[in-house]
């Protein structure tokens, strides 16, 4: 039968408890009862999400009791170090569907609850009984040790749960990651990360151990790569490629699969995970790879092939005299690269009037940007930066500065733009000889040789395409034309002489 | 008149769009009580005032409600009609003076509205009545060998016109203001509704005929931004003119004689809305190259201590006696050239208006504003 305790309350029937300083009766355990072992899961997942395990994980143990008549129960015994560790344990374990006592060696008491808020004393203890009596308000129950489950053990074998959208990492969760690769994989990854400029770490680990399936003299590593700052891009192409596992790090030496998360706050039960090993927990896979620690990675990146020239290099001997010259002629050829951007048209002179009726249609904004140069091989038109070409004549686009070539074509060979520039010598008349330095704009045309442009030839569009305007004075009037506002006139019409003969009164309101 | 089609073409129509409105018999209350429930009336008509005050709205604010011809418009519509009416000259008489009586208390009546609060109320009753003070009557006078005869608001005969020569034929034309006209019994419909629709009082400041502007019922135009902007750009319409503040002076004087008939709060907003005035004074000369001369617009307004537009350019720095936050609106500080320009134009103040003048006006603006000292 239990006895509500009063504040100040020293004397009590129960052994081994005493009040502490907010006069709350504590024993030096705690025992948090369950039916099950999933409500001490339960009761794990809860308490280690809101503070650490790590302090009463020495004294912690989970007992499988028995009583009397047969029901078994787990026994979660925890330091009872204060009452704040106790009270936010008596919260989780009601959470978790187990009930709270408190105690030192066999008797337990029920820790306190909202109706007794300093504890309970138990008025009749009983006669001497098995390992361990939990006086509740039912009664007493009296349980028998039936073994102990070691709370690593618990926390190994749980499953890790999925977390939707959890495999989208923000730039916090991508700045570390661990990829496991199948040995196959390996090369192929390590070139694709090393392509994309991430920093890369690998070590070759093999687990304690090893797969029951894995062959005698199999030797069942994998390749364990540290990626720094893995793009997102990345890490979608990487997702779901057999044989790769992304891995987030939850603490120094603990990895959990990208995407999954364990139950338990592995953080919060560091101290179960030994610093000399490496867990990578598996949340597709289900399982647990502990790697002999700790690992030592090296540098991806100079597991790259490097070739060597097998031949020695033959120094020739170089005559300037006697050689026919080598030249390579410039051509156009088709080409499938993506399109530059237009700068430029070549228009027949037969489509000038077309042109011309361009210049009537488009908006000013449209031609702003434009110049001509009339040249005998057609009007050559060129649009500034940021402005759409005329859609006329042969598009041109812009090979190198100064060197247009028709849309859907390039240069062969392909050479840089500067040999190509050097390579273009000017025909230059006697009378522009002198202005030999000025810009040029050359063009090869589909048919026919190149040619060039003075950029000075160049005009605006619309300057070249306006005619004399002959403007003629206009005549003043003496008369302003009326404009404005129309006048709002009162007019009075007729009405008779009586038209006010009986108006009412007005109602009263 | 009985038709409610023929009132909206030939009176709110032109009202609303501009032309002649015709007044001819008076409108009884009963007929306009029927006609509520008439409305729209004739549809074309009734279309082409709501698209005429659509238009005039939008010039006042980008995105103006939605304005339809209602009871209120055709209330307000039909006590200008019986104002005018009163000054018919079929009205006249002493055997009338009774129905004239009744007649204005009809019209009194019919203007009667609550001070609008919204946005809409203010523009559906600005855009129905927005001409009012442009209204004029012109009156003829004709005087020929044998004698004369006036005609006002109406065409004189045209037998009384024939050959002028030989008759010797005089013909005078006079416009007669709304003022003018709706004088005596009327009077009390126009300040009605002058009352009733404050934004074109406000916006309409200039006009040179009108009744005294009051700065009671404005409260609603000042808490609406884009419509006190509107009113700004109306009281400030030119500040390269010598009468750059002349319009807004008299708003400054119409204050100065409301002082202590507005509620507290009411003479702040007022107060913040003539130093925001003058802050757009200030900002239109901060392109000026020496931003501390004295300024051209202000100088003319200063000339004359006693007048409006002294008053106007006074207030910012009487605001500062009692309340730095009042002396100029936020954000003034931000812009270095508007600020530079804002202190030099009440530099320019305190140079020309006594320190006595605007200790004084200081004072009174405490009073008004319910600041305990």
């Amino acid at each position: 039968m239990l006895e509500r305790i009063s504040l100040g309350q020293t004397r009590f029937s129960m052994p081994g408890v005493a009040p502490d300083a907010r006069g709350i009766v504590l024993g030096k355990l705690g025992v948090l009862s369950f039916p099950s072992l999933d409500g001490v899961v339960s009761w794990l997942r809860l308490y280690s999400d809101e503070d650490g395990l790590d302090d009463l994980l020495p004294g912690t143990h989970i007992l499988r009791a028995r009583t009397p008549l047969g029901s078994r129960a787990f026994l979660l015994v925890i330091p009872a170090a204060s009452s704040y560790i106790l009270d936010r344990a008596a919260r989780c374990a009601r959470l978790a569907g187990g009930a709270t006592y408190t105690g030192t060696s066999r008797h337990f008491v029920r820790y306190r609850d909202e109706r007794s808020p300093y504890g309970y004393d138990v008025g009749d203890l009983g006669g001497p009984g098995p390992d361990m009596v939990l006086h509740g308000e039912d009664g007493s129950i009296a349980y028998a040790r039936d073994g102990e489950v070691p709370i690593a053990t618990v926390v190994f074998r749980l499953s890790l749960r999925r977390v939707p959208g959890a495999e989208r990492l923000d730039a916090e969760g991508r700045a570390l990651l661990y990829i496991s690769v199948a040995a196959g994989l390996a090369y192929g990854l390590l070139r694709y990360l090393l392509r994309a400029r991430v920093r890369a770490e690998v070590a070759t680990v093999s687990p304690e151990d090893p797969s029951a399936f894995t062959a005698p003299g199999e030797p069942g590593e994998i390749l364990l790569v540290r990626a720094h700052d893995v793009p997102e891009r990345l890490l979608e192409a990487l997702r779901g490629v057999p044989g790769v596992t992304l891995f987030r790090p939850a603490s120094e030496h603990i990895a959990v699969e990208v995407g999954w998360a364990h139950p338990v706050a592995l953080s919060s039960v560091a101290s179960l995970f030994p610093r000399d090993r490496f867990y990578l927990f598996f949340g597709a896979a289900d399982r647990l790879e502990i790697v002999r620690g700790p690992i030592a990675f090296s540098g991806a990146d100079h597991l790259l092939p490097v070739k060597v020239n097998a031949p020695p290099p033959v120094s020739a001997a170089v005559s300037k005299e006697g050689l026919p010259p080598i030249e390579i002629p410039i051509r156009l050829i088709p080409t499938l690269s993506p399109p530059r951007r237009v700068v430029a048209s070549l228009v027949d002179w037969s489509e000038a009037a077309r042109l011309k009726q361009l210049v009537y249609v488009l908006p000013p904004p449209v031609l702003r940007g434009h110049e001509i140069a009339l040249t005998d091989r057609g009007l050559l038109l060129l649009c500034r930066e940021g402005v759409d070409v005329l859609p006329l004549g042969a598009l041109l686009t812009e090979a190198a500065p100064g060197l247009l070539i028709p849309l859907g074509m390039d240069v062969t060979p392909r050479v840089p733009t500067e040999v190509l520039g050097a390579a273009i010598e000017h025909q230059l008349a006697a009378r522009s000889a002198a202005s030999a330095s000025q810009a040029r704009i050359t063009v090869f045309p589909h048919d026919g040789a190149p040619f060039f442009v003075a950029s000075s030839d160049f005009q605006p569009l619309e300057r070249r395409a306006l005619a004399r305007i002959r403007v003629p004075p206009a005549a003043s009037v003496a008369e302003p034309v009326a404009a404005g506002e129309p006048s709002t006139r009162i007019v009075n019409d007729a009405v008779g002489r009586f038209a006010l003969w009986g108006f009412p009164k007005p109602p009263s309101e | 008149m009985t038709d409610l089609g023929q009132f909206l073409r030939t009176f709110v129509r032109p009202l609303v769009e501009g032309g002649d409105i015709h007044v001819g018999e008076p409108l009884e209350l009963d007929t306009v009580l029927r006609w509520e429930t008439e409305l729209p009336g004739d549809g074309e008509a009734a279309m082409a005032i709501d698209d005429a005050r659509a238009a005039a709205a939008a010039a006042l604010v980008v995105k103006p409600p939605a304005l339809t011809f209602e009871a209120e418009e055709l209330r307000l519509c039909a006590a200008l009609y019986d104002a005018l009416v009163l000054a018919h000259p079929a009205s006249e008489g002493f055997t009338k003076r009774r129905a004239r009586r009744r007649l204005a208390d009809t019209a009194a009546r019919l203007a009667t509205a609550g001070a609008p609060e919204t946005r809409r109320e203010l523009l559906s009753r600005h855009t129905l009545l927005a001409r009012l003070y442009a209204l004029h009557r012109i009156d003829v006078h004709v005087s020929w060998w044998t004698g004369r005869a006036d005609y006002r608001g109406q065409a004189p005969p045209k037998r009384l016109l024939l050959w002028p020569s030989v008759r010797r034929v005089r013909e005078e034309r006079t416009e007669i203001p709304v003022t003018d006209v709706l004088a005596g019994e009327a009077r009390a419909s126009l300040l009605l509704l002058a009352a009733a629709t404050p934004l074109t009082d406000a916006l309409a400041l200039g006009a040179d005929n009108r009744p005294r502007f009051r700065w009671q019922g404005k409260r609603a135009i000042l808490e609406d931004p884009d419509l006190a902007r509107a009113v700004a750009y109306a009281w400030l319409p030119d500040l390269h003119a010598d009468d750059a503040l002349t319009v807004a002076g008299r708003a400054a004087a119409a204050f100065l004689e409301d002082w202590g008939k507005l509620p507290g709060a009411e003479a702040r907003a007022v107060l913040a809305f003539f130093v925001h005035l003058m802050t757009i004074v200030a900002l239109a000369e901060v392109g000026l190259p020496d931003l501390d001369a004295p300024s051209p617009v202000l100088a003319p307004a200063l000339r004359d201590p006693d007048g409006g537009g002294a008053l106007l350019c006074a207030l910012p720095n009487a605001a500062a006696r009692i309340e730095p936050a009042l002396q100029a609106p936020p954000g003034v500080s931000a812009d270095p050239r508007l600020l530079r320009r804002f202190r030099a134009h009440r530099l320019q103040v305190e140079k020309s208006v006594s320190a006595e003048k605007l200790r004084e006006l200081a004072l009174r603006l405490r009073t008004a504003l319910r600041v305990l000292p």
